[in-house]
């Protein structure tokens, strides 16, 4: 019986792990950079192109490189704690992760890109080509409290998520597309969100380049933003 | 034998630092226009000056892991048509990043505190006080000659600040836009600061609890940064003198946020430090405490919303004020509009400012701002009691690239 049950997990993986894999799919390893350019439908002549810094779960450092008026606009996630650098202020101000940074696109959207350890996962349903998990944020001030993630199965790919209101009704949609080879695998170089009541409304997360990188802790402290 | 010899040369290859990454270096500019119109009695108001600024940032490839260089030149020009062409170095510095540690050495600004409007506990550099109601920070601070270094570990930082020549703030010319004394007077200079004597030093220790609150705790010693005028009387004229003090000063300041909401302040006390009383312009001296706490609201509907408490105490005068700020962007941020305004508790001060931001496309940005001060109460007098210019508009075009 014992060994039937071991089998069984063997071949059922369950929603803990699939949600594990599926971040892997989306990140290379602890400690990386990326390259991200945000274009918006309202504004789409004037994307926003930012160099994001990633160690672990919990610290992210966000520079703003494009547009120019922009430049210095740099944010920093350690946890659930948000803070905006304003180079016209020469200061620190605190935000948050819900905050919009560009578009449909939040804060979290670029700054936070794990979801175990966030979220505590539950299976919905599953099809022959995916697993719908149904995630609940573990805490709050996350960027989402609720979302649905369609995962595909054998390859863990994140296909879809839709972000829910308290009721559970859709109220954004995020795409994970034109997968290619980055950091050493397959992995999604666009995000498309979408407003889901008004689909023209959306944004496009450019994921152009990935590349794994050691970071020095000063790199990710609230004195060192400016 | 040989084996022991490719493992050393294993062990000794592992351990050579590598360079770093290739040499990088890169160019920012801003070119833009500033003017600024109102009149007050007899005092026309008129700033006409383009301006520009470079910086420039040089990171050199040759430095092994895990230390990273960075020079950075920043030079700001103007011509004022209205006065004279001026340029001042903004940035001269090296920044040396190791793992834990910061350092920064040359020319630069300084920035402390959380306060929006009112930056009680921005010390570090003295100000550019020609034109008060100019409140752009990143303008108006003035670069010093400092050794800034921070220990970064975690939670905790330390930082630790020696400045060998402290520099005095830049006061308004007599009759100027942004001259805030009642009579015209000859305004003298304010005496050359001598290294040593007038060394300015600090340090601010700052915890990120567990929990998001961010708190600090400072000391600086300085020359004083409030503005304070002693009337001489010379070959039958009245002169003002600028009167430069060293004040220490110890202060707090502290950040919290809840989802949409952000709780900041900054609070400071200089010790024996000069005062002038803005009713009767008598000079006092004595402990000087200041405060402003506020808080922040973001929100998709109504942009940001700020409200925030102000107060300074001393002996001989207590003044309290409340101060709110909106701030929005529409049409997919190619329009913004901010409000600021400020308001006297106990005093007649009432400043209120309105801006308009119009970005057409690319990095253009065009600004219009309407500064209002109101009537003063000679029952109340508060701190723009004296304030020559009361109303102004201005404009500003600036162009990034």
């Amino acid at each position: 019986m014992l060994a039937l049950l071991c089998a069984l997990a063997a071949v059922w993986p369950d929603a803990n792990d699939i949600l594990a894999r599926a971040d892997a799919v989306r990140n290379p390893a602890d400690s990386y950079v990326m390259r991200a350019q945000i274009t918006s439908s309202d504004n789409p002549s004037l994307p926003s192109l930012f160099e994001v810094a990633i160690q672990g779960n919990e610290k992210t450092l966000v520079k703003t490189l494009e547009p120019k008026r922009d430049r210095g606009r740099n944010l920093l996630m350690l946890g659930e704690e948000v803070w905006a650098y304003l180079p016209n202020l020469e200061r620190t101000v605190r935000v948050s992760l819900a905050q919009r940074l560009s578009g449909q696109a939040a804060n979290g959207d670029i700054s936070r890109m794990r979801w175990s350890g966030d979220y505590t996962p539950r299976m919905e349903r599953e099809d022959n080509a995916a697993w719908t998990l149904r995630l609940t944020a573990k805490r709050k001030g996350l960027t989402y409290d609720r979302l649905r993630v369609w995962v595909e199965k054998q390859t863990y790919r994140p296909l879809k998520a839709e972000l829910l209101t308290d009721g559970g009704r859709p109220f954004k949609l995020a795409i994970y597309t034109h997968y290619r080879d980055l950091a050493g695998a397959l992995r999604p170089t666009e995000i498309v969100l979408e407003d889901a009541e008004d689909p023209q409304q959306r944004s496009s997360i450019e994921i152009l380049a990935m590349e794994q990188r050691d970071l020095p802790a000063a790199l990710f402290h609230l004195r060192s933003l400016q | 034998m040989r084996r022991a010899c490719l493992l050393a040369c294993g062990v000794a290859w592992a351990l050579v630092p590598r360079p770093a990454r290739a040499i990088n270096l890169g160019f920012d500019a801003e070119v833009g226009h500033q003017a600024s119109f109102g009149a007050t009695g007899k005092s026309p108001v008129q700033v006409n000056r383009p301006y520009a600024i470079l910086t420039g940032r040089y990171i050199p490839g040759s430095i092994p892991q895990p230390f990273r260089v960075q020079f950075e030149a920043a030079v700001r020009g103007w011509y004022d048509f209205a006065g004279s062409p001026a340029a001042d170095p903004r940035a001269l510095k090296a920044t040396l990043t190791a793992n834990r540690v910061k350092a920064a050495i040359g020319l630069q600004t300084i920035a402390w505190g959380e306060s929006y409007g009112m930056y009680v506990a921005d010390i570090v550099n003295p100000r550019d006080l020609r034109d008060i109601l100019f409140n752009d920070i990143a303008w108006t601070r003035i670069p010093v000659f400092a050794a800034n270094v921070q220990l970064l570990v975690e939670s905790f930082s330390l930082q630790l600040i020696g400045v060998p020549l402290g520099e005095h703030n830049l006061l308004p010319a007599t009759g100027s836009a942004g001259d805030f004394f009642p009579v015209n007077a000859v305004h003298m200079e304010a005496p050359r600061p001598h290294l040593g004597a007038d060394s300015e030093f600090g340090a601010r220790l700052g915890w990120l609890f567990s929990s998001g609150f961010d708190a600090s705790l400072l000391f600086y010693q300085h020359r004083n940064r409030n503005p304070v005028y002693q009337p001489v009387l010379q070959n039958q004229q009245l002169h003002l003198q600028p009167v430069i003090e060293t004040v220490r000063t110890v202060g707090a300041t502290f950040s919290h946020a809840w989802s949409a909401v952000a709780l900041r302040g900054d609070a400071v006390y200089h010790f024996d430090t000069p005062i002038q009383d803005y009713a009767d312009f008598s000079i006092h001296h004595g402990g000087l405490g200041q405060a402003v706490v506020g808080a922040d609201w973001i929100s998709d509907l109504l942009g940001e919303l700020t409200l925030q408490a102000h107060v300074e105490s001393s002996a001989h005068h207590t003044y309290v004020w409340a101060s709110f700020r909106a701030a929005r962007d529409f049409l997919a941020e190619v329009l913004g509009a901010e409000l600021y305004v400020f308001k006297g508790l106990n005093n007649s001060d009432l400043w209120a400012q309105a801006q308009l931001h119009w970005r057409p496309g690319g990095d253009w940005t065009l600004t219009l701002r309407g500064d209002l001060l109101g009537p003063p109460n000679a029952g109340h007098r508060g701190m723009f009691a004296a304030m020559r210019t009361r109303q102004r508009l201005s404009t500003w075009v600036s162009w990034e690239f």
